[in-house]
């Protein structure tokens, strides 16, 4: 029993340890060896930075560091968050509105002498230190490309982001929020993107839930703490308006296993973009 | 995110009235964002303060870490309850956490809160401890500036060298004299250092330095070497240096599953029961622990279930061995049970096999070390399952060299 039990808890080491076999040689440079952390430890590495890596999720981080004879260096950091939804997360809360996108693993980013992107469960940062004969950021994009093949895992963002209008949406403002969106503990698993109408600050919001009923049970516990305005169904799929003491105006859908909503300075265009929002779910 | 903005029909009054009714009952709140809006004057404190070291400045005992948070309305309910005091760092979010506050801070008036970042101070030998040459004062300098500019502030009330944990890293001349530089700029009022691991020594360096006004510092009821570092705080504080608590919550859950939460307010409690602490940050990311949080403040002094709920469960009993050797001699087979628990934390709390499987294999233990033994007379100082722990671990013996590099 004592052996099952040890093979048991083998496993997730064992394929935590997979995560090496991802790393790649990188022409021209010599790799260390690699290093490995886990949840208890991370905060050696990124002190209280890691806070958020495990809210999201955290696995194990794989780091190694590339040497260059030109004495230019570079770390590669392998984040494993579990799911390419809390991977997106993570990447999402890091990611600047402006930048230098690339189209590498799902997604990525640079600048200066950093790369980071998402793939899969995977966020992957790589950071520069050293000089090279070109533009560092395009340096970077060359080795991204060599991890990012590597990673098992498709080259897409989670589908989810797909069913939020493109109109008026604020470029990079998607976001994944694993637990405690909006501060309120029942709320988790919500993507959420910015919208800008009339000079106004929208902030559309989706999850979906195992089932309808615990779709129907966050309306539920948010309308303990939040006063409604209209006495509606969310079971005909009408419109519900809560006033959140905290967050103001939400304006909330229930349809079948998914939560809609959003937080609405103006409800009436608020309720016009969700109703957007929700035409364009249905047709997914 | 931006701040929840103003709405028709909603007004902000209305806001702090009805969105703070669950706090209001606690008997804190006075409409503090709106009088400090109205007059400028730094609002009243009807939270519980300590004064922070010499540099005068009166903290509630529990503050703000900001670090998990993306909810702008949050730091405001936060500051609007009176939580004057808030934390973040140049690398939280790569910066997004420094831009939420920004956004938050722009609508206030500067003296109604106070303000720290931490700025790390360059490449640094992770083996020793140490700051490698490349960590540049001027690179130091223009990741200060870059976090002034994120939090639309001419000023920080507080700037830690991010993240020591030695004394040559705390006093390394050259971070040093760009932190007193600012400070003589007048953009960080008071400077300090941030520290969780090797805290003493950190703290010691701080007094020997005699240049650092504050220590944040890691501090909870599990820390192995807890009577250190309250040892550390109490010489610190002796000599006016302003200490503030981190990673007070211990982590939160007693186990890995995180099936085993552990009792917040108790946690808190244990902290603010060092008088020498002038504050806490916990990190708060719902309304829920900031309301915890005002009624901790308000009632500090630990229950009796409190302190039994700091009492770790026997299978929580953690994953790191303090080598305090109290086991040796209890074991009829003269184990080498410090080594092999320190196997079974590279095993299971480092997940690094191959160096597990190493001590395993230089232990030199039988392949049965426990047999003829009933009950297992070891009793740790620890709780750890001693017997259970070395059975999980040995058969790694069996496992092919190599296997697990």
């Amino acid at each position: 029993m004592r052996l099952f039990r040890f093979l048991f808890l083998l496993c997730p080491i064992l394929l935590a340890g997979q995560n090496l076999s991802l790393l790649p040689d990188l022409p021209g440079a010599e790799r260390d060896k690699p290093a490995s952390y886990a949840p208890e430890n991370l905060y050696e590495y990124i002190d209280g930075a890691s806070d958020l890596f495990l809210a999201y999720g955290f696995k194990e981080l794989t780091l190694v560091h590339y040497k260059y004879p030109s004495n230019a260096e570079v770390t590669l950091e392998l984040y494993d968050q579990g799911s390419p939804e809390n991977a997106f997360g993570m990447y999402s809360q890091e990611r600047p509105r402006e930048g230098e996108y690339f189209p590498v693993g799902a997604e990525g980013y640079g600048e200066e002498k950093i790369f980071n992107f998402t793939k899969g469960p995977f966020y992957v940062k790589l950071s520069l230190m050293g000089r090279v004969d070109e533009r560092p950021v395009l340096f970077l994009e060359r080795i991204a490309r060599r991890v990012a093949e590597r990673l098992p895992a498709p080259s897409s963002l989670p589908s989810l982001l797909n069913a939020f209008p493109q109109e008026d949406k604020r470029s990079r403002s998607e976001t994944y929020v694993l637990e405690n969106f909006l501060g309120h503990p029942f709320l988790s698993r919500f993507f959420s993107a910015e919208y800008s109408l009339e000079g106004k600050t929208y902030r559309l919001f989706l999850s979906e839930k195992g089932t309808p009923e615990e779709a129907a049970l966050v309306l539920k516990e948010w309308n303990r703490i939040a006063p409604q305005v209209k006495d509606l169904s969310p079971a005909r799929g009408e419109t519900v308006r809560l006033e959140d003491p905290f967050n103001g105006t939400v304006l909330l859908k229930v349809l079948d296993k998914s939560v809609l909503g959003v937080l609405s300075p103006d409800p009436l265009l608020g309720e016009e973009l969700l109703k957007r929002f929700a035409q364009g779910l249905a047709r997914r | 995110m931006k701040p929840k903005e103003r709405q028709e029909g909603f007004p902000r009054r209305d806001f702090l009235k009805t969105g703070l009714a669950g706090l209001a009952g606690l008997g804190f709140l006075s409409p503090l964002g709106a009088q400090e809006k109205a007059t400028g004057e730094t609002p009243k404190a009807t939270l519980p303060q300590r004064l922070l070291g010499r540099t005068g400045i009166s903290l509630p005992t529990v503050s703000m870490g900001v670090m998990n948070s993306d909810n702008p309305n949050l730091v405001a309910a936060a500051l609007d309850a009176g939580i004057t005091f808030l934390d973040t760092a140049h690398v939280y979010q790569r910066g997004r956490n420094e831009e939420m506050l920004g956004e938050v801070l722009k609508e206030r008036k500067r003296g109604s809160f106070f303000l720290a970042t931490k700025v790390p101070g360059g490449p640094m030998d992770r083996q020793t401890g140490r700051f490698l040459p490349e960590a540049s004062p001027d690179e130091f300098l223009q990741r200060f500036d870059l976090s002034l500019k994120r939090l639309r502030l001419d000023y920080v009330d507080i700037l830690y060298l991010h993240g020591v944990s030695t004394k040559e890293a705390a006093l390394y001349e050259p971070l040093l004299k760009a932190m007193e530089r600012l400070k003589k700029d007048g953009r960080a009022h008071w400077l300090g250092v941030s520290t969780h691991s090797n805290e003493p020594v950190v703290m010691d360096a701080v007094l020997e330095g005699g240049v650092h006004d504050v220590v944040l510092t890691a501090y909870n009821f599990r820390q192995d070497h807890r009577e250190e570092v309250k040892a550390a705080i109490a010489r610190c504080a002796a000599k006016g240096v302003g200490i503030i608590a981190m990673k007070t919550q211990a982590g939160v859950y007693w186990d890995k599953e995180k099936s085993k939460p552990i009792d917040m307010r108790a946690a808190l409690k244990w902290v603010l029961a060092d008088k020498n602490v002038s504050t806490a940050i916990p990190g708060i990311t719902t309304f829920e622990q900031l309301r915890m949080n005002l009624e901790v403040m308000k009632n500090p002094a630990m229950t009796m279930d409190e302190r039994k709920a700091l009492t770790p469960p026997p299978e929580a009993a953690g994953l790191f061995c303090q080598q305090c050797e109290v086991c040796l001699p209890q074991c009829p087979h003269n184990l080498p049970i410090p080594e092999l628990m320190r196997g079974y934390m590279y095993a299971y709390g480092y997940r690094n096999l191959a160096l597990a499987q190493e001590m395993v294999i230089a232990s030199k233990v039988a392949d049965n070390p426990c047999q003829g033994c009933g009950e297992c007379s070891v009793r740790c100082a620890k709780g750890f399952d001693i017997r259970g722990r070395v059975q999980e671990l040995l058969p790694l013996k069996s496992v092919p060299e190599g296997m697990l590099a």
